[in-house]
């Protein structure tokens, strides 16, 4: 087993998985019907996707 | 700029440290702030949360532990802690071992067997340290152990963060895990013993052999046997991330083998 989370589908238990963001900004917005639109420099794609939408690859409703 | 601010609403937001879930003082990044921006709360990082629970002693109520430290003790096995020792808190910290090792002891563990494969340079801060520290590294959780009386060291060196990533990499993991798995390679009497020794040689932390501790007699201090849980207490994933990877190398497997049972229950 591992103290925290290791790699994407690891077989091992883990001690302290990696905290839960229930339900990110993105998807309360659009859970409320409403349009978002995200704006950043190429960069920053994948902090204002993955990492805004609390570590999901799946991106919701836009 | 100053047209927008004087036009609109506006605030600073602070980004590193404590309010961003980092221990205090760090400075914050782009993944940390982004993460903490959308949650709409604070996101408490790895490090922070694991000293807190190591700081508050919760790591005794972690299920995933009590359940391998039950493991451990229902087949009378022994519990291996497998990472880098010392207190950089970059990939580990001597704070969680301590943490681990007083949970196991409060768990009726009565084996508990420690491969730090790991006193490198950049765990301690070159500068404070210089490269050849982990006797002081190691006081900390030596003296944990001692009064939770329980931990042993039973492997030392080489450094994880060369050492498994290098391009020598498969050699070097494999000469580590032949040390922390069979019990085969360079001996020492103690973990003090082996530093030593590596030191006289003119051979600094990143680069000590594997070292294998052993008794008297000259026979190994442990293995890892088959049923033996083991777990790997770095909080950053990339150095540890190898020795997870499924290969096709006997040693793995073996590792691997011990640790079934944990996997089919998580």
């Amino acid at each position: 087993m591992t103290l925290t989370a290791y790699a994407d589908g690891q077989t091992a238990a883990v001690a302290f998985p990696p905290a839960d963001v229930a339900e990110p900004i993105a998807q309360a917005v659009s859970a409320a019907g409403l349009q978002r639109f995200h704006a950043a420099e190429t960069e920053e794609i994948r902090p204002l996707t993955y990492f805004f939408n609390g570590g999901r690859r799946n991106a919701v409703r836009g | 700029m100053d047209g927008l601010v004087a036009a609109y609403p506006n605030a600073k937001l602070s980004a590193s440290g404590l309010d961003v879930g980092l221990p205090e003082g760090q400075m914050g990044n782009s993944e940390v702030g982004h993460l903490n921006l959308g949650a709409g709360f604070v996101v408490m990082q790895d490090l922070t949360r694991l000293n807190a629970a190591a700081a508050s002693g919760s790591f005794r109520d972690n299920q995933a532990l009590a359940d391998a430290f039950a493991l451990a003790r229902a087949r009378g096995a022994a519990v291996h802690f497998i990472g880098l020792l010392g207190d950089g808190r970059v990939h580990a910290t001597s704070t969680h071992l301590a943490a681990l090792l007083r949970a196991a002891h409060d768990a009726g563990i009565v084996t508990a067997r420690i491969a730090a494969p790991a006193l490198g340079p950049r765990l301690h801060g070159r500068a404070r340290h210089g490269p050849k520290a982990p006797s002081a590294s190691s006081r900390r959780p030596r003296a944990a152990f001692a009064r939770a009386g329980a931990g042993q060291f039973a492997t030392i060196g080489p450094d994880g963060t060369t050492g498994w990533t290098a391009t020598s990499a498969g050699t070097r993991t494999a000469r580590a895990w032949r040390a922390i798995v069979d019990g085969e390679g360079t001996t020492a009497a103690s973990a003090a013993a082996a530093v030593r020794a590596a030191y006289d040689a003119g051979t600094t932390d990143e680069f000590i052999a594997p070292t294998v501790l052993v008794d008297a007699g000259g026979r190994p201090l442990a293995r890892v046997a088959d049923g033996d849980v083991v777990v790997l207490f770095n909080f950053r994933a990339d150095r540890m991330r190898q020795l997870l990877a499924a290969r096709p190398d006997p040693l793995l497997r073996q590792l691997r083998a011990a640790d079934a049972s944990l996997t089919s229950r998580s």
